[in-house]
């Protein structure tokens, strides 16, 4: 069984949507395969329901690719997404708005199951709700979004009385007078289908392809009756409010407490000042992360450390030993370390969509996104690819516009995303001093930020050059709703920065379980002969040289490093990068990397503790990292460079497959990586001869 | 009688009508619809984009879209 939450934008479906999820929870949420929001599998009636969370529609007559793909769902009874069962939720604010869609609905004759969501704000006449029933045919039932008790209710009521039709007796599609003609020959030419809006939605949706005759022959109809497929959506669409027109109103309890949202705005939206606020905002949230994260992580890394420690004290030192405490733990601690962080940014990231700010975001910078090819709607995605370019790629489906979406897709996974958070504050930790500029802000911090600007910097210029690549087509629009300021829902908020935490966590933690464990074993072994010649040679030299046991032991396993599997393929690898001041087991770690960003740090952390067993700490092994004639490798102009690498580089599997899932082809998400990676190559040479 | 983007932030009017085309039919759909009152609350830097108010509801548009609307000014 198939249930779909339907309504308009900012009704209050996805808050819903998550409550039914929490209180029925059968298997996890995310994102859908084609069009959805979400999706997830609920218990209803003792049986596994998939619960479905639509996009936010405002009529069955789509203006983007993605309403489109809904619109189509909706009418097509095969799909697999088809709701057998729709959660209407309409809110009781803007009533007359939110009944369009469900007229349409209605006539569709998809069982609805009516929730209007209702505001303190608002009061009612006493029978409000048995008018509004009366005048709309369907039950309604109501809910105040925010409360959990209302919500089980409610899905208590869905089940016991979901037996029951829940189709309204009213039928609101209404033709116009002049019209009659043409809607019996457009009737004619879908002679199998019984419901007679359907043939009306069908000719005038261009974007609800029919089979060749049957487009012709409406074609034909509509030059006949002197009507263009718009006429008609337009005709439907004015006549259906019409009708909603008589329904009961509410009337707002005190008209001062609807100011309070227009009075914020008046700063917040202000011509100057607006953008400006925008920027410190952000600036804040930045440094916010970085400041609440400090204790946390700290206590994470004592915590790994002492693990690392107790371990390689309390086992034999056996293969599987050093498996653990030499690949798979520092790989691991790698990415745990930095859960505060990305917590912290996921969670804040969902409290400005939560609060309604990043609508005003996309109306402050539409005009200026637009210059770069790019729509106000893109602001939401390179926002949020702070966090992750995965959710911020697939919100582009709200981009009519073909070419702006496409530029944003392509241009977001340049925004520094948590996962480079690792990398970043290890290479600066190595070699930027932590010194206070200007009295309140850090030397490092300041870095850090700049990082972050030049990606941004990357998005807007790559989006900039390669918009006078595409062919541009028109259908752009900004047209967007601003709803209300309002208090974010603390539950919603934190349960959806968890479900992202979680899947980063797990989706980089498989990853980089897979990785350490290979690379600990292309890095222990190697080719038998060249690691017995190494050995040997280093025996040799050690004895001319008079060292130590110690410094013998040292020179072994730096010589089977270097030997092994893992040696050969970043020696073999070192030509390309030597420019750029990295040595061949960054480069190991670079390979690596392409499959996720994050994996860097755990394979540096294995390639330099296989063969140390003092230093568990990775910062203090890296300091210590030498090339042959004993100059240290993480010097500032190394780091930096690989730092800026880093910024542009494309890695990341997951990043370049929902690309092609978005896109529909691999061309995009190659010429993506292929392109990143000239720029992140020519970026790290220049930043390291600059620097040297 | 006038389109909406000849109008300065603070004007209050009337819908008459909209062009019927496909910014018109969205507009529509949001609920912007002859006979409906509306209000220019502001404007961006240099023009661009409106924020308008119709009916409680609040919106951004382009000038291009404010173009779309056609409104008699009431004061």
């Amino acid at each position: 069984m198939v249930i779909g939450i339907l309504g308009n934008p900012n009704s209050g479906k996805t808050t819903f949507f998550n409550r039914l999820t929490r209180l029925r929870y059968s298997t996890a949420n995310f994102p859908g395969a084609t069009v959805e929001k979400a999706f997830a599998t609920i218990r209803f009636n003792g049986k596994e329901a998939t619960l479905i969370d639509f996009p936010g529609l405002y009529s069955i007559y789509s203006t983007s690719e993605e309403e489109n793909q809904v619109s189509r769902i909706l009418m097509d009874r095969d799909h697999p997404d088809h709701p057998d069962l729709v959660i209407y939720m309409a809110s009781l604010q803007k009533l007359e708005q939110h009944l369009l869609l469900f007229t349409q609905l209605a006539d569709l004759n998809i069982p609805t199951f009516f929730v209007l969501n209702m505001s303190d704000k608002f009061t009612t006449d006493p029978n409000y709700i048995d008018q509004l029933s009366e005048k709309i045919g369907v039950p309604i039932h109501t809910l105040n979004a925010r409360s959990t008790q209302g919500s089980r209710k409610l899905i208590l009521t869905l089940e016991e009385n979901y037996q029951q039709e829940f189709q309204t007796k009213k039928r609101f599609f209404k033709i116009p007078p002049h019209r009659k003609e043409l809607h019996n020959k457009i009737c004619s030419v879908f002679p199998g289908e019984k419901n007679d809006y359907i043939p009306w939605i069908k000719s005038s949706q261009s974007g609800i392809p029919l089979p060749p005759e049957k487009a012709r022959l409406v074609e034909k109809i509509l030059e006949e009756e002197q009507a263009s497929p718009l006429n008609l959506q337009v005709e439907d669409t004015m006549a259906r409010f019409d009708s909603i027109g008589g329904i009961p109103v509410a009337f707002r309890k005190n008209t001062r407490e609807s100011e309070w949202s227009s009075r914020i705005d008046t700063i917040l939206t202000h011509r100057i000042y607006g953008p400006l606020i925008f920027f410190l905002v952000m600036f804040i949230v930045f440094q916010a992360i970085f400041s609440l994260a400090t204790l946390p992580m700290e206590l994470i890394e004592w915590f790994f450390d002492n693990v690392i420690i107790n371990f390689k004290e309390a086992t034999p030192a056996a293969w599987w030993s050093g498996l653990i405490s030499d690949g798979i733990l520092p790989g691991l601690s790698g990415i745990l370390i930095f859960i505060p962080q990305i917590a912290i940014l996921f969670f804040l990231i969902h409290l400005l969509e939560q609060t309604g700010y990043m609508s005003r975001a996309v109306f402050l910078f539409d005009r200026i996104m637009h210059r770069f090819g790019l729509n106000g709607r893109s602001m939401v995605a390179l926002i949020s690819g702070h966090a992750c370019a995965i959710p911020a790629v697939m919100s582009t489906r709200t981009i009519s516009n073909y070419k702006e979406r496409l530029l944003t897709i392509f241009v977001t996974p340049l925004t520094s995303c948590s996962a480079r958070i690792p990398v970043y504050t290890l290479l600066i930790a190595l070699v930027i001093p932590s010194r206070e500029v200007w009295g309140i802000f850090n030397l490092q911090g300041i870095v850090f930020f700049s990082l972050y600007l030049l990606g941004i910097a990357g998005a807007l210029i790559v989006a900039l050059v390669l918009k006078h690549f595409l062919s541009g087509r028109s259908d752009s629009f900004l047209m967007i709703e601003l709803p209300s300021y309002q208090w974010p829902d603390l539950r919603t908020v934190i349960y959806e920065a968890y479900d992202n935490v979680k899947a980063f966590v797990v989706g980089a933690g498989k990853i980089i379980l897979m990785i350490s464990i290979v690379l600990w074993f292309l890095a222990s072994y190697g080719p038998a002969e060249d690691i017995n010649r190494a050995q040997n040679r280093v025996i040799e030299i050690g004895e001319e040289m008079e060292w130590t046991e110690d410094e013998i032991q040292d020179k072994m396993a730096a010589a089977t490093l270097e030997e092994s599997y893992a040696g050969h393929m970043g020696r073999w690898l070192e030509p390309v990068i030597r420019p750029l001041g990295y040595d061949w087991k960054i480069g190991v770690a670079l390979v690596t990397s392409f499959a996720a960003r994050e994996v860097i740090v755990g394979t540096l952390a294995t390639i330099y503790s296989v063969g140390d067993d003092e230093e568990v700490n990775i910062q203090a092994q890296l300091r210590k990292a030498k090339w042959p004639d004993d100059s240290p490798v993480f010097t500032l102009p190394a780091a930096c460079s690989l730092l800026v690498f880093y910024v542009f580089a494309l890695q990341c599997m997951s990043t370049l497959a929902v690309v092609k899932k978005e896109t529909g082809t691999w061309f995009w998400p190659a010429l993506q990586f292929v392109l990143f990676l000239l720029i992140a190559y020519s970026s790290a040479w220049i930043t390291y001869n600059l620097l040297s | 009688m006038k389109t909406l983007y000849q109008c300065k932030p603070g004007a209050k009017g009337v819908i008459k009508t909209l062009k019927h085309d496909q910014i018109g039919l969205r507009l529509m759909s949001m609920g912007v619809l002859p006979g409906r009152k509306i209000e220019v609350i502001r404007s961006t830097l240099f023009g661009h984009s409106f924020m308008i108010k119709v009916n409680d509801m609040h919106l951004a548009l382009r000038k291009e879209e404010a173009e779309s609307i056609q409104i008699a000014a009431v004061n």
